[in-house]
């Protein structure tokens, strides 16, 4: 399976990054919501895109309501991920095309969790690790 | 008619400590929370902040020590410290204050938008140039090392009908 992690900050990128590709994600990147059209284009497929919402250029949720005008992503999964926490804004993006929303600071094991409700990971084994579907 | 107005609320001390702790928790994983030092007031080299406007108007300020910078930039990116870029460390400074100016926009009255970070190093600002009279702030130690947040508030963002209601 193969991931999108947009995201301004390299770092938070990068921690993402880490816990996917420890439950065994592909991961490709984007700065911002604009770099991330381009990248989704040219990853196909991605399963799953992880979108800050807070992004200079293009925003997570500007992001959201352009790959569902795009009839070849109608299969990508959107997760906010994101400080973004008041009701009205997370109505939004969730009526704009997202599937879930996270938000930061998250542990690893509640990404872990929503990529599970997701169906994207089983649930972790007794032992904490998880396997890819 | 006497026109009053409720000043903007911050949240306290002791919620600034424990956003600090779960940001701490969620971008490092399980390492020990800062905590509280007390009233120190040297001035600190390292500034990031983020500008909520909205409802809620106020500033969000992360001060810390170079040294506390590096060491949380070499915890979060995985890279020894003497190998780390200011560009580096200026980006999770930035995330740093993000993810805790979010947290306290989260408890603040609501909508309201938040800016994009700025992130100042050691050299780029006069230290404690900010220090003028936060609504709310908490001074604390990680790993030896100084953190201050601090909350500024710019007044309710209200109209004059409804400030005079708010204190009649």
């Amino acid at each position: 399976m193969k991931a999108l992690v947009v995201d301004d900050s390299r770092a938070m990128r990068m921690v993402v990054r880490r816990i996917l590709t420890g439950v065994g994600f592909e991961v490709v990147e984007a700065g911002n919501g604009q770099e991330a059209l381009a990248v989704l284009a040219a990853s196909q497929p991605v399963d799953i895109a992880l979108i800050d919402w807070n992004m200079p250029v293009m925003n997570g949720l500007e992001f959201v309501v352009a790959v569902r005008a795009q009839p070849e992503h109608r299969n990508v999964t959107l997760m906010m991920v994101t400080t973004e926490s008041e009701r009205s804004q997370i109505v939004r993006a969730l009526a704009a095309g997202a599937h879930e929303y996270l938000l930061k600071p998250f542990t690893q094991d509640a990404l872990v969790s929503k990529l599970a409700l997701l169906g994207l990971v089983r649930m972790p084994e007794a032992d904490g690790t998880e396997v890819m579907v | 008619m006497t026109e009053i107005i409720e000043s903007a609320p911050a949240p306290d001390p002791e919620t600034l400590e424990l956003i600090v702790g779960d940001v701490f928790a969620g971008l490092l994983g399980d390492v020990e929370p800062p905590f509280a030092e007390g009233d120190g007031g040297d001035p600190l080299p390292v500034l990031a902040r983020v500008s909520v406007t909205g409802t809620w108007n106020g500033e969000v300020v992360v001060e810390c020590s170079t040294p506390l910078a590096r060491l949380v930039t070499s915890h979060l990116l995985l890279v020894a410290i003497d190998e780390l870029a200011d560009d580096d460390v200026r980006d999770v400074v930035g995330e740093l204050v993000n993810v805790i100016g979010g947290n306290v926009k989260s408890v603040m009255p609501g909508p309201s938008t938040m800016s994009l970070p700025q992130s100042l190093l050691d050299g780029e600002h006069v230290p404690g140039a900010e220090a003028r009279g936060a609504a709310s702030a908490v001074r604390l130690a990680w790993r030896e090392e100084p953190l201050r947040v601090s909350v500024f508030t710019q007044g309710p963002a209200i109209d004059r009908e409804q400030s005079t209601e708010v204190g009649s």
